[in-house]
């Protein structure tokens, strides 16, 4: 069944189409929330509130894109819309004493603390570098898809990624450098 | 470290950043379709068959006796002062035109604002009294009855709602928490602050007029029940007092209050 049959049974109230379409896309669009949250719980928000989304504007699709693309345009927009209202809140509720302090020797890293600190490096990216560097080298987004997902041409796609990779790699040559002292 | 190690370290970070765990499918699908269902609309006063009956009942109670308490404590109530007793507006010349039609109902009965239960049938009227009074011109225009298919009114008739369910279920809470019980925080506790979390989501998502009061209320509301399910969820004292510091802290409950008009309120008049 192609994409625009699956949503018309949907639009004429087939909750087995329903269902159906929720299965084929929900994992993908679940993996998508998750990477970018970093919590379980936000990502089953943000995944539910995709498909409440998906299903009331379901009439508005028109199958220029894939109904995939489609959807996880939206799980994007939502996804970056709660992660910033979460941030916000988590700004106002953090106070000094919640600070974690940094270690006082850097030296010696271990490899998982390396990867920790790549991981935290990735969270600290700014909200237009990470989604894009999250979709293309973490789940395997094409430019393409990044581009109409995230509603930008295709070469800010890549100059985004690109800058993201430097950061990336400056903070790793960091930390990389103190452990081969 | 050569450029190639510092790649590959690079992808192997990309591989193992935010792995997700398996996703929780039927408990997704089953919070999409009550949360579509609840969002459709409902006629007043028609029978909703929820799981929430419970819930309902007990807010109900707690509506009810505070309600009771605060009446018996205050005296006969005048009514001049009773919010949901809004004054007729002056006969303008197109309601004398047609005095019949202002007699009609000015509220359609099939409105009701998305997920919210129907408490009592008097605190909804109430509410809803309160929520279309629009501007003299506006009611004019519609021979002095409020409209109630205006997107504002339908909005602030939900955010009322959803004030005084939410201060009902916090009130409760720290009423329980008082006398030692909040560790008896339920499963179905727990399902209705997330219920009511979702629906302060909605309201921010959709809010109109952009009262800046009712946003940060809202926004308030937002973080005070994410931690009250987080609670309700895991039972950690550490999360019961960093949830106490932030209600202290924001002042939600009297801020609540001062947002709900008088006679909806659970403790109105105590």
């Amino acid at each position: 069944m192609t994409d625009k049959q699956l949503v018309e049974r949907c639009l004429a109230g087939d909750r087995t189409a329903e269902r159906a379409l929720y299965d084929a896309h929900v994992d993908r669009v679940y993996r998508l929330a998750f990477r970018l949250a970093g919590d379980a719980d936000l990502a089953q928000d943000f995944t539910q509130e995709t498909f409440i989304r998906a299903f009331d504007r379901l009439g508005q699709y028109r199958g220029d894109a894939s109904l995939a693309t489609w959807l996880h345009t939206i799980a994007t927009s939502v996804s970056l819309n709660g992660m910033r209202s979460v941030t916000r809140l988590r700004a106002r509720s953090t106070t000094i004493d919640d600070v974690p302090e940094l270690p006082a020797n850097t030296k010696r890293v271990a490899p998982h603390d390396l990867r920790e600190r790549l991981h935290a490096a990735i969270d600290a990216l700014s909200v237009k570098l990470r989604p894009v560097f999250v979709m293309h080298d973490v789940e395997g987004y094409t430019h393409d898809e990044i581009s109409t997902t995230l509603g930008i041409p295709v070469g800010t796609s890549k100059a985004r990624l690109f800058d993201a990779r430097a950061k990336l790699r400056a903070a790793l040559a960091i930390f990389a450098g103190d452990q081969s002292a | 470290m050569k450029d190639d190690e510092l790649d590959e370290m690079l992808r192997d970070a990309a591989l193992t950043y935010n792995t997700p765990p398996e996703p929780p499918r039927e408990a997704m699908w089953e919070a999409i379709s009550r949360a579509r269902s609840a969002a459709s609309v409902v006629p007043i006063g028609a029978p909703r068959r929820t799981r929430w009956i419970a819930t309902a009942a007990g807010i109900a109670a707690v509506l009810v006796a505070g309600i009771v308490i605060g009446r018996a404590s205050r005296g006969p109530v005048d009514a001049s002062t009773t919010v949901a007793r809004v004054a007729p507006p002056a006969p303008s010349a197109a309601s004398q035109r047609d005095s019949s039609a202002s007699e009609q109902p000015s509220v359609p009965n099939e409105i009701a604002s998305p997920a919210v239960v129907d408490v009592t049938g008097g605190h909804r009227e109430a509410a809803r009294q309160l929520a279309t009074r629009a501007p003299a011109q506006q009611r004019e225009r519609v021979n002095g009855s409020a409209d109630l298919s205006n997107d504002g009114a339908a909005y602030r008739l939900a955010v009322v709602e959803h004030l005084t369910r939410t201060e009902v279920l916090l009130t409760s809470f720290r009423a329980q928490e008082q006398s030692g019980d909040a560790a008896r925080v339920d499963a179905q506790f727990a399902a209705l602050s997330r219920e009511l979390l979702g629906t302060t989501r909605l309201l921010l998502a959709t809010r109109r007029g952009d009262d800046p009061n009712i946003t940060r209320l809202l926004q308030d509301l937002e973080y005070v029940l994410m931690q009250l399910s987080q609670y309700a969820n895991d039972g950690r004292r550490v999360d019961l007092d960093a949830l106490n510091q932030s209600m202290d802290k924001r002042n939600v409950i009297p801020k609540l209050r001062s947002n709900i008009p008088a006679g909806l309120s659970a403790t109105s008049g105590t």
